[in-house]
């Protein structure tokens, strides 16, 4: 198969980007106008990101059996869409695998369409963090009924189920990979624990002007702008060069992150090896692009742990923050060994 | 104390290996040499100056500047015999240990 064509892949791009805001924006406007409040809040909490995050990778290798990736995505759109009818634990666990389902159909399908590239990976996972932003902020203020999510979602679930029928088969994964050979396990490692740090990063930082409202939705622009501007760096400078600069960049910046401007920049430059890492494991995992999908997202939800556990390295959000970066440094350097993004 | 030369090394490790990136060393033997040379050379440099804050009556940048001058001279000599690929040793010493030293600073503030 030669893949699809270009136009193609922008449309399919373009659509899974906006269906990865709508499912992200329903389930966090979910748990937050539903469950947020509530005395089982915290076990819905940590159940919902086992299942949004741990959950992808058996789902993963599911998907790289079955390769019927589109499909997956519409399944899971559609039951994010039917964990409206829920309440309590059982919707943060039915949001939580329609996410999980959404994101390594989509993702996969995204991932096989970009071949050797970097940018369509981080155009789709940059709508994420709106989605949860704003669902975050409707759902604490009430201020949305449920009807236009579930008209919206079924909406992609139609279009994503079309690709799967026009399609006939998703795309196969690119036959010109090379495996990551005898270091796939430490490389694979290395690239995992970058994730579990960026998860904790974002999870954990509040730096104390993003609670003020027009940076908080900056930073979140700057989250978003930092993942899709990485993806189209890498492939103009190549991943290492790319992760090695911005990352240093972001490290000093931390240190300023006082100043709402440093600490924007800081957040931007830092979030732009989340495609690049998922790329570089990928490309450890030549066809099994579900299970490396589900590997960085299992590290995801590591680096929410700590966040949930209330652990604090007691050093302030600015010099934690630039052991973050500083660390996943030198980790993307020896992880991206390979270079092939 | 112990702790005190922990973190401070590993701090020191973290930040020079950073720069050594940045700075375009992309030989994994002098990588290694790097941080060899720092673990050799920052416990000597924070022991100098804790002893001489105590017995002597100097100020701390009177302390720390020739202290550092000194770990600038000893790593380039040591860059220049071991390292491979590093073409200008004090350079690189200087860059490496002007990013350390100032990060440093900058989080010894914010603490």
């Amino acid at each position: 198969m030669s893949g699809p064509a270009r136009g193609a892949v922008t449309t399919s791009v373009a659509v899974y980007s906006l269906a990865h805001f709508a499912v992200d924006f329903s389930c966090a406007f979910l748990m937050f106008s539903r469950v947020f409040g509530t005395d089982r809040w915290l076990m819905a909490m940590l159940i919902y990101n086992f299942c949004a995050f741990a959950l992808q990778l058996p789902i993963g290798m599911l998907a790289d059996r079955l390769g019927r990736n589109p499909y997956m995505a519409a399944a899971g759109t559609i039951l994010t869409g039917a964990a409206m009818a829920l309440g309590g634990l059982p919707l943060a666990v039915i949001a939580g695998i329609g996410n999980a389902l959404f994101h390594v159909g989509a993702g996969v399908d995204v991932m096989r369409m970009s071949g050797k590239k970097c940018a369509p990976l981080g155009v789709f996972v940059s709508p994420g963090a709106f989605g949860i932003y704003f669902g975050t902020i409707l759902g604490k203020s009430g201020g949305l009924r449920d009807a236009p999510l579930v008209i919206g979602l079924a909406a992609f679930a139609i279009v994503m189920f079309a690709f799967g029928l026009t399609r006939f088969t998703s795309c196969e994964p690119p036959r010109d990979r090379a495996a990551g050979g005898r270091n796939t396990a430490l490389l694979c490692l290395l690239l995992v624990a970058v994730v579990c740090i960026r998860s904790y990063a974002g999870f954990g930082f509040s730096f104390p002007w993003k609670s003020g409202a027009p940076f908080g939705v900056l930073a979140i622009c700057a989250v978003a702008c930092g993942k899709a501007a990485g993806g189209f760096l890498s492939d103009r400078f190549g991943a290492r060069a790319a992760s090695v600069y911005t990352l240093a960049a972001a490290a000093v910046l931390f240190l300023f992150a006082g100043h709402a401007a440093a600490g924007l920049a800081a957040i931007f430059l830092f979030n732009m090896t989340m495609p690049i890492t998922l790329k570089g494991v990928a490309d450890l995992f030549p066809g099994e692009d579900g299970f490396a999908f589900g590997l960085l997202t299992f590290g995801l939800f590591l680096g929410f742990l700590p966040v949930f556990f209330g652990w604090d390295t007691g050093l302030g959000a600015q010099v934690t923050s630039f052991l973050c970066a500083a660390a996943s440094l030198p980790l993307m350097f020896f992880g991206l060994e390979k270079e092939k993004c | 104390m112990l702790t005190a030369f922990a973190v401070s090394l590993g701090l020191t490790l973290l930040i020079e290996l950073d720069a050594a990136l940045v700075y375009g060393v992309r030989s994994r033997f002098d990588l290694l040499i790097t941080c060899l040379v720092n673990v050799i050379t920052n416990p000597l440099a924070v022991l100098a100056y804790l002893l001489l804050r105590r017995y002597t009556g100097l100020g701390p940048w009177a302390i720390k500047l020739p202290v550092e001058a000194l770990v600038l001279l000893s790593e380039t000599l040591l860059f220049r015999r071991y390292a491979e690929t590093v073409k200008k040793p004090l350079l690189y010493a200087a860059v490496l240990n002007t990013a350390s030293f100032l990060i440093g600073e900058v989080i010894n503030r914010l603490n």
